[in-house]
C-alpha cells in the first residue's frame, strides 16, 4: 500500500517535471525575443542620468546626476501638468472601461449577428483616423465662427461659444474624442471575452427566472471582472504618460487652454523645442515609467488582496 | 494548423535568404568613397549622375562620393540616430534640420579649423560674415553653403487687389500705411481677410533682433543690451495696432486658434501676407497662390543675424576615416561649378537643357531633380532655373553685402543654466501672451499682469544671464 | 423563448447602438466628404456632411505615382499578415504556461514580461542593436521581428485562457496528453474569439506603422503604406511652405493639401476595414463545458 503510494507520487512528480519542461520550452522563444528586443536596449535608461554627447556615446558621456530631471521638478508648471496628466488619464480610463463594457454587453445581448458585425465595423472606423486628421474635423465642429456646433447653438437661440478660449470645456471634449477613437476596439476585447464564456450559465439563470437586467448584472458582468481588473491595472501603468498626438493636435496647442490641457508630454515637447538635450526627454520618460510602475505595484497588490485571480503577477 | 506552420516557415526562410542579399559590396580599389547624407527624395537617376560626377572627383581630389538622400521629414530623427550610434559616414547636411548648433555642441561634427588650413581656396571663397555666423563656442564645425543671409520682412499682395484698390507698394514704408488699402479690401471683398497674421514678430523686426522667444537686443547699437521684448514700447505699439485691426475686422476673428491656415492662404483668402524677402521670391509667391504678386520692399532693412546663417551647411562626421578627403570634396563643391551643378541638376541633355550659359530648364519627367542647390554648396555658383531673374544670384549677393550685420554673429546662448526659466516663460507666453500678440486682446492693465507672470517665471533672470554671456562673448572678441 | 420584455429591450438596444454608430461615424463621413471636395471649396465653405461638388483631385494626387502606393500596400499587407500570425502564435505560446500555477517561476516570468511594458531604453539603443548588430535595416524583417511580443495582449490571452474550465483539459491529461497537445487541441480551438481579437489588434498596429520605415528603411519598395502616405503629405507641405525651389515647376495652388490628407486617411483605412469581417468570423460563442464533456 505504502509502496504503491510512493510510486504514485513519484510518477506524479516526474510527470509534473515533464509538464514543466514542456511549458518552459513553450515560452522559451517569446522570452528570448523579449530579452533581445526589450531588455538589451534598456541599457539606454542610463541616458536619463547622462549629459549625452554623440562623440562619447551612450556609456562614455559624462554623468549628469539628476540635472536632467531638474527642469521638470523646478518648473512652476509642475503641479498643473502633473494634475492634468493624472486627472485626465484617470478620467479616460474610467470612462473607456465603463463605456466599452456597456457597449460589449449590449452588442452581446442583441440577437442579430449581422447587425453586430455592422455596428462593430462602424465603431472601429475612428481607429484609423489620426489625431492630425481628427483635429481638422474637431475644428470644423468647434470653430468659433463657422463651427457646426455653434451653428446649431445659434439656431436654438443660444449664444455661440468660443470653445478654444474655454479651458473648462476641454476635459469633456477630450474625453469624448478619446472614447470616440477607442471605444470600438476596446469593446471588441470584452465582446470576445463574452463570446468565450460558458453560455449555459445564462441559460441556467434564465430558466431560474432571472430578468434580463439580473442576468446581465449577476451572470455576465462577473464573467468580465477579471478582465476588467487586469485591463485597469495595465492602463494604470500608462497613467503618467499622455497621448501627445491627441493633446497637441486637438487643442491646436492654443495657450489659453493650457490650464486644463497642458500635460507632461506637451510640456516636454515645448521645452525640447527651445532648450533641451536627449537626456532631458529620457529623464522624464524614465520618471513616467517609475510612476506607472509604482502605481501598478500598488494596485496589483491591492487587487490581489481582494482575490488572488485579480493579480497581474 | 500544421500546414499553416509549414507555410510560415517556408515564407520565413525565403525572406531570410533575400534579406541577407542586401549588403553592399565594397569597392576593392584604393579610392576612398565618401558617404554623404542629404535630406531629400531619392531619385532613380542618382547612380548615373554619381558615376559621371565621380569621374571628376576622382581626377580632382582622388575620392568618390556615395550621396544618399534621406526623406526630409525623417532627416532630423535619422541623423540623430546615425550620430548617436556612431555610424561610420563622412559628410552630412546640417542647418535648419539636423540642427547645426545642436549637432556641433553635442559632438556630432568634426571641428574644422585645422582641416580648413589645407583648403585655402574654400576658405577664401566664403565671406567672413558667413564664417563668423558658422562659429559655435569659438569653433567652426561645418562649412556654410552660401545663399541668402540677409533677412527682412515684406508684405506681399496679389497684384490684382493692389491694382483694384490703388496700392502703390513702393510708397509703403511702414505697416500703418497699409490701412487705407485694408479698409478698401474689407469694404469691397467680403470674402477676403485683409491681413494674415502669420508672425507677430515682424512689426519690430526692424528695431530688434530676437535671440529667444521674447528676448533680444536692440538693433544698431555697438554695445548690445538684452531686453525683454514683450515690454518694449515698439512691441506694445505693434500689438495696439493689430488690436485696432482686429476690431475693424481686418484680422480673422479666430486668429488665436486657427493655427495652420495654409489652405486659406492658397485659396486666396488673404490680401496681405507677411513673409521674408529674397530676390526672385515674387515668382515663388506667384506660383504658390497662382497669380502675380507685388511686394513692399521698402518696409524694414536687411539684416544678417546668426540664425539666418546657421540654416545650410555641410559638416564632416567625427567618425569619418577620410576627413582630409571630405574637406576637399566640400572645397570642390564650393569652387568647381561643373561638379557642383552636376550634383545639383544632373546631366545636361538627360536631366536638364540649357537655355543660355547660366539658365537651365528641366527635362520633363526627369529622374534626377533634387532642385535645391543650397543643399550642396555655394548657391551662387548654381545655374539659374527658368523663370527666375538671370541675375538672381548677383542680386542676392548684393543684398547680403549691403545688409547690416548683427554684432552677435558667432554668439549662441548657452541655455543650460536657465533651462527652467526658459521653459516656464515659453509656457506663460503661449498661455497668457499669445492672444495679445495676435491682436485678439486689448493691451490694458491685464497685460501688466502678464508681464508680472513672465517676471515670476524668470524673465529677468534670463535677461541677466544672456547679458552676462554676451558681455563675455564681446570681451573675447 | 423570447418574451415581450426581451423584445422591447432588444429594440431599445438597437436604437441606442444606431444612435451611437451614427455619432461615431459622423466625423468619418465629414472626412470622406472632404476627401471628395475641392481644396478651394473647403477653404470657402468649410467642411460638410455631403460634398458640394465631387472631385477626385485629392485621390488623383495621392495616386500620382500608383506604383509606390501599390508597392506600399503590398509591403503593408504582407508584413501585417506575417507579423499577425507570428506574434499571435508566439504570444499564445507564452500566455498559456503563465496560466499554470504549477509552473515554477511563473510569477517571475509574468513580471519579466510586464516590466517591458513600462520601461524602455528609447530609440538610440534599439537603433544601434537593429542596424549594427542584427543588420535588420532595409530588410522586411525589421517590421516583423522587433515587437513580436506585446505584454498587453499576452496578459489578455492569459486572462482568457485562465477562464477555460480546468475540467476540460483534466480528462485529456488522464488520457496521457502532453502540454503541447492540450495547447493545440484544446486551448487554441476554445479560444478563437480572443485569438481573433489579439490578431486583429496586432494587424491594426502593424497596419498603422510608419516609424519603422522612417527609421530603418531606405529602399523605396520596402516602405510601408502609412509612411508613403506621410511622405506625400510632407512633400505637399514642403511645396506649400515656399522653401522649395521646385516651386517654379508646378502649380502649387492646384495641389490639394487638407483634402489630400483626408483622402489619405480613407486610402489607409479602407482595406483594413474590409478585412475586419474576416476576424469577426471567429467571434463565435465558445464551447460550453457541458458540450465538450458530452
Amino acid at each position: 500500500m505504502n509502496n504503491t503510494n510512493n510510486v504514485k507520487t513519484h510518477r506524479k512528480k516526474s510527470l509534473r517535471r515533464m509538464q514543466n519542461l514542456q511549458l518552459y520550452s513553450m515560452c522559451a522563444l517569446p522570452v528570448l525575443l523579449i530579452f533581445i528586443f526589450n531588455y538589451i536596449p534598456m541599457a539606454g535608461l542610463v541616458l536619463a542620468f547622462k549629459n549625452f554627447r554623440y562623440d562619447k556615446g551612450m556609456f562614455g558621456s559624462p554623468w549628469a546626476g539628476i540635472d536632467n530631471f531638474r527642469f521638470f521638478f523646478e518648473s512652476d508648471s509642475f503641479i498643473k501638468i502633473t494634475r492634468n496628466t493624472l486627472g485626465l488619464n484617470a478620467l479616460f480610463i474610467f470612462l473607456i472601461i465603463v463605456c466599452s463594457v456597456a457597449l460589449a454587453v449590449t452588442l452581446f445581448r442583441i440577437n442579430s449577428r449581422r447587425a453586430t458585425k455592422v455596428y462593430q465595423t462602424v465603431l472601429i472606423t475612428p481607429h484609423f483616423v489620426s489625431w492630425v486628421v481628427a483635429a481638422y474635423i474637431v475644428y470644423a465642429l468647434l470653430n468659433p465662427q463657422y463651427g457646426l456646433i455653434n451653428h446649431l447653438l445659434v439656431k436654438f437661440g443660444i449664444e455661440p461659444i468660443d470653445w478654444y478660449a474655454m479651458p473648462k470645456a476641454w476635459p469633456a471634449i477630450l474625453s469624448i474624442a478619446y472614447i470616440w477613437k477607442h471605444i470600438g476596439l476596446d469593446s471588441v476585447i470584452y465582446y470576445a471575452a463574452l463570446m468565450g464564456m460558458d453560455s449555459s450559465l445564462i441559460e441556467a439563470a434564465s430558466v431560474d427566472g432571472a430578468t434580463r437586467w439580473q442576468q446581465t448584472r449577476f451572470v455576465i458582468i462577473p464573467q468580465l471582472t477579471v478582465l476588467i481588473v487586469i485591463q485597469t491595472i495595465l492602463k494604470i501603468g500608462g497613467i503618467f504618460r499622455a497621448d501627445f498626438g491627441m493633446f497637441y493636435q486637438l487643442t491646436r496647442d492654443v495657450g489659453m487652454l493650457y490650464e486644463t490641457t497642458d500635460v507632461i508630454d506637451t510640456f516636454i515637447f515645448r521645452t525640447m523645442r527651445v532648450v533641451g538635450n536627449m537626456g532631458m526627454s529620457s529623464a522624464v520618460g524614465f520618471l513616467q515609467s517609475v510612476v506607472g510602475f509604482v502605481l501598478v505595484m500598488v494596485t496589483n497588490y491591492v487587487s490581489k488582496k481582494i482575490d488572488e485571480d485579480y493579480g497581474l503577477f | 494548423m500544421k500546414r499553416v506552420l509549414a507555410l510560415i516557415l517556408s515564407v520565413v526562410m525565403v525572406l531570410g535568404i533575400t534579406g541577407c542579399g542586401g549588403e553592399k559590396n565594397t569597392d576593392s580599389s584604393d579610392i576612398p568613397v565618401l558617404k554623404w547624407y542629404v535630406p531629400g527624395d531619392n531619385y532613380p537617376g542618382l547612380s548615373e549622375v554619381l558615376e559621371e560626377a565621380n569621374k571628376i572627383s576622382v581626377e580632382k581630389i582622388g575620392a568618390k562620393v556615395d550621396l544618399q538622400f534621406i526623406d526630409t521629414g525623417a532627416f532630423d530623427e535619422r541623423m540623430r540616430m546615425i550620430m548617436a550610434s556612431g555610424e561610420n559616414y563622412d559628410l552630412c547636411f546640417t542647418g535648419y534640420i539636423n540642427k547645426y548648433v545642436k549637432a556641433a555642441r553635442m559632438g556630432g561634427l568634426e571641428p574644422l579649423e585645422e582641416l580648413l588650413e589645407t583648403t585655402p581656396a574654400l576658405k577664401e571663397s566664403i565671406p567672413q560674415f558667413f564664417w563668423d555666423g558658422a562659429t559655435v563656442d569659438g569653433t567652426i564645425y561645418a562649412v556654410p553653403n552660401q545663399q541668402i543671409a540677409a533677412g527682412y520682412f515684406v508684405a506681399t499682395v496679389p497684384k490684382r487687389l493692389a491694382d483694384k484698390y490703388n496700392l502703390d507698394v513702393d510708397s509703403i514704408t511702414d505697416y500703418p500705411q497699409l490701412e487705407p488699402f485694408m479698409a478698401a479690401v474689407k469694404e469691397g471683398e467680403p470674402e477676403i481677410y485683409p491681413w494674415r497674421n502669420a508672425n507677430a514678430y515682424f512689426t519690430i523686426g526692424a528695431q530688434y533682433e530676437e535671440l529667444l522667444a521674447g528676448f533680444g537686443i536692440k538693433r544698431g547699437t555697438d554695445k548690445p543690451e538684452v531686453v525683454f521684448i514683450d515690454e518694449q514700447p515698439e512691441w506694445i505699439a505693434g500689438m495696439n495696432l493689430r488690436h485696432e485691426w482686429f476690431n475693424k475686422g481686418y484680422i480673422r476673428p479666430d486668429v488665436v486658434s486657427v493655427g495652420n491656415d495654409t489652405t486659406d492662404y492658397l485659396a486666396g483668402k488673404y490680401a496681405i501676407n507677411i513673409s521674408s524677402y529674397k530676390p526672385g521670391c515674387e515668382i515663388n509667391f506667384e506660383n504658390t497662390i497662382g497669380e502675380p504678386v507685388v511686394v513692399t520692399k521698402n518696409i524694414g532693412k536687411p539684416y544678417i543675424k546668426q540664425s539666418n546663417i546657421t540654416s545650410t551647411f555641410i559638416g564632416i562626421s567625427r567618425n569619418s576615416k577620410n576627413k582630409e578627403k571630405a574637406i576637399k570634396l566640400i572645397e570642390l563643391l564650393n569652387t568647381d561649378k561643373e561638379y557642383y551643378n552636376m550634383i545639383c541638376f544632373g546631366l545636361e541633355g538627360k536631366h536638364y537643357t540649357k537655355i543660355d550659359e547660366n539658365t537651365i530648364k528641366f527635362v520633363e519627367n526627369s529622374n534626377y531633380k533634387p532642385d535645391a542647390a543650397w543643399k550642396f554648396g555655394n548657391q551662387f555658383n548654381a545655374f539659374v532655373t527658368e523663370g527666375m531673374p538671370a541675375d538672381v544670384w548677383e542680386q542676392t549677393r548684393k543684398l547680403n553685402d549691403e545688409a547690416e550685420l548683427s554684432p552677435l554673429l558667432g554668439f549662441i546662448t548657452d541655455t543650460s543654466k536657465i533651462e527652467t526659466e526658459i521653459s516656464q516663460c515659453e509656457t506663460v507666453r503661449k498661455q497668457y501672451g499669445f492672444a495679445y500678440f495676435m491682436g485678439a486682446q486689448k493691451v490694458d492693465a491685464s497685460y501688466d499682469e502678464y508681464i508680472k507672470r513672465m517676471k515670476e517665471a524668470g524673465a529677468e533672470k534670463i535677461v541677466a544671464e544672456m547679458q552676462r554671456q554676451i558681455d563675455e562673448f564681446l570681451a573675447a572678441k | 423563448m423570447i418574451n415581450k420584455q426581451d423584445k422591447k429591450l432588444n429594440f431599445l438596444s438597437h436604437i441606442i447602438l444606431i444612435a451611437l454608430s451614427a455619432l461615431i461615424i459622423l466625423p468619418f463621413i465629414i472626412l470622406l466628404s472632404a476627401s471628395f471636395s475641392g481644396e478651394k471649396a473647403i477653404a470657402h465653405t468649410g467642411y460638410s456632411v455631403l460634398p458640394k461638388a465631387i472631385t477626385l483631385d485629392a485621390y488623383k494626387y495621392v495616386f500620382k505615382n500608383p506604383k509606390t502606393i501599390i508597392d506600399a500596400y503590398g509591403v503593408t499587407i504582407f508584413v501585417s499578415t506575417v507579423y499577425t500570425v507570428l506574434s499571435t502564435f508566439l504570444m499564445a505560446l507564452l500566455a498559456y504556461p503563465l496560466t499554470k500555477s504549477t509552473m515554477k517561476g511563473r510569477n517571475a516570468i509574468n513580471f519579466y514580461v510586464y516590466f517591458t511594458m513600462l520601461f524602455s531604453g528609447g530609440l538610440v539603443p534599439s537603433y544601434i542593436l537593429i542596424t549594427q548588430y542584427l543588420h535588420l535595416n532595409d530588410t522586411i524583417w525589421v517590421y516583423i521581428l522587433p515587437g513580436l511580443v506585446s505584454p498587453w495582449y499576452v496578459f489578455m490571452m492569459r486572462t482568457f485562457f485562465k477562464g477555460i474550465p480546468g475540467e476540460i483539459s483534466e480528462s485529456a491529461y488522464v488520457d496521457g496528453a502532453n502540454e503541447y497537445i492540450i495547447f493545440f487541441r484544446i486551448i487554441i480551438p476554445l479560444s478563437k474569439p480572443v485569438i481573433a481579437t489579439v490578431a486583429l489588434m496586432m494587424f491594426l498596429t502593424k497596419w498603422n506603422d510608419w516609424m519603422t520605415s522612417m527609421l530603418y528603411v531606405n529602399n523605396e519598395s520596402l516602405m510601408s503604406l502609412q509612411y508613403q502616405l506621410q511622405r506625400i503629405m510632407q512633400n505637399i507641405q514642403l511645396l506649400q511652405s515656399n522653401e522649395s525651389e521646385a516651386q517654379n515647376l508646378v502649380n502649387i495652388k492646384d495641389i490639394p493639401g487638407e483634402t489630400a490628407r483626408m483622402a489619405m486617411a480613407v486610402v489607409a483605412a479602407g482595406p483594413a476595414l474590409i478585412i475586419f469581417p474576416f476576424f469577426q468570423k471567429y467571434f463565435v460563442k465558445g464551447l460550453t463545458v457541458g458540450s465538450v464533456k458530452g
